[in-house]
């Protein structure tokens, strides 16, 4: 599979995430949330009759670090933690897994462009040289000038 | 002349005669009893050791005169270095009776090199001539500047120090926050594998 962009309207996204999932549902996935608290995304991926066993939450959206001792709580402004924390996962699961960015988008809330861009760059590079599937999700209609950037660096761009 | 006015005469002359005996008698010149007096030179322990160009006080006591009522005597203070020669020297006329003690001072060059010194008091009878000495002796030590020049290289020293020691706390930091996150990280993916 690679790396795969998928660019969707907001009202698609959730949908479009329990498809992939549902796809790579044998492998351990890494969930990056950017736009709901991991208790959020358990729960729409509940009502999809999802399991969420196989999947490690990184939660950008919650302030608290107390929460869940099973998630880790990453700022979205601190994207230099948040590339560390992704490959520590990511080293540290040893069987199949893939990694899964809920929304990118979200990441200009924090960060300038190129920062994200710069961000996206070195995941997609890391995944790749790992052998970790990469699905990157994010708004049809916002980012446009982010989403012209990061094209390039996915194998796959999945308009829906 | 009857034997009245000669016994008067008599009363007369001898009472002149025990006048001027007495008044002589005033004038007349009693050595100091120098040998039998003593003359003691104190310099207290603050100024046992002292700076060039500072003071140096001291207190001269002439002990043991014989009682021939106040009289004036000239006293000299010399300070003589290590090979006799003086350095200083003062003189000053004072009145001494029976035991006298004075308080004196001394101000020394600033050219004064370190080492022992004698402090000479020579008492002279004003009149007669006849001098008695006493001595004692001090030090005589230059207050070492400080040399501030050493610690020009602290200043710089310190500044580098300070910056390695910034420079491994922030970044032991980093490595301790890493560490710890990939110790979090380990114990999530084991436990829930393991599940």
């Amino acid at each position: 599979m690679g790396s795969v962009l998928v660019t969707t309207s907001v009202e698609n996204l959730q949908n479009g995430i329990n498809s992939v999932i549902k796809t790579l549902g044998d492998e351990v996935g890494i969930y990056v949330s950017l736009n709901k608290t991991h208790e959020g995304v358990e729960s729409a991926l509940a009502k999809a009759n999802i399991p969420t066993k196989k999947i490690f939450f990184i939660d950008c959206v919650s302030t608290q670090d107390t929460k869940n001792e099973e998630v880790v709580y990453i700022k979205p402004s601190d994207l230099e933690k948040l590339i560390l924390t992704i490959k520590m996962f990511i080293e540290e699961i040893k069987p199949k897994k893939y990694l899964l960015i809920d929304s990118l988008a979200t990441l200009l809330i924090y960060n300038n462009t190129n920062k994200v861009a710069a961000f996206v760059k070195t995941i997609t590079d890391f995944a790749s040289q790992k052998n970790v599937e990469i699905v990157a999700l994010s708004q049809k209609t916002t980012g446009e000038e982010l989403l012209d950037k990061i094209f390039n660096f996915f194998d796959k761009v999945d308009k829906k | 002349m009857n034997r009245r006015e000669i016994i008067a005469s008599t009363i007369i002359l001898l009472a002149l005669a025990l006048l001027i005996y007495l008044t002589i008698s005033s004038f007349k010149i009693t050595p100091l009893a120098i040998l039998s007096s003593n003359l003691e030179v104190t310099i207290p322990q603050e100024y046992q050791t002292v700076t060039p160009g500072s003071q140096i006080w001291f207190s001269t006591k002439v002990l043991n005169l014989a009682d021939m009522g106040k009289r004036d005597v000239s006293l000299k203070y010399e300070v003589l270095d290590q090979n006799r020669i003086p350095v200083t020297s003062k003189t000053e006329t004072v009145a001494v009776q029976t035991q006298a003690s004075f308080v004196a001072s001394l101000q020394l060059p600033t050219t004064m090199s370190d080492g022992i010194y004698s402090l000479k008091v020579t008492l002279t009878d004003s009149t007669t001539q006849q001098t008695i000495e006493s001595e004692n002796s001090f030090n005589v030590l230059a207050e070492k500047k400080e040399d501030y020049t050493q610690y020009l290289y602290y200043v710089p020293a310190t500044i580098v120090i300070l910056l390695v020691l910034s420079l491994i706390f922030f970044k032991g930091r980093s490595t301790l926050e890493k560490a710890s996150l990939r110790l979090k990280i380990r114990r999530i993916v084991k436990k829930k594998l393991s599940q």
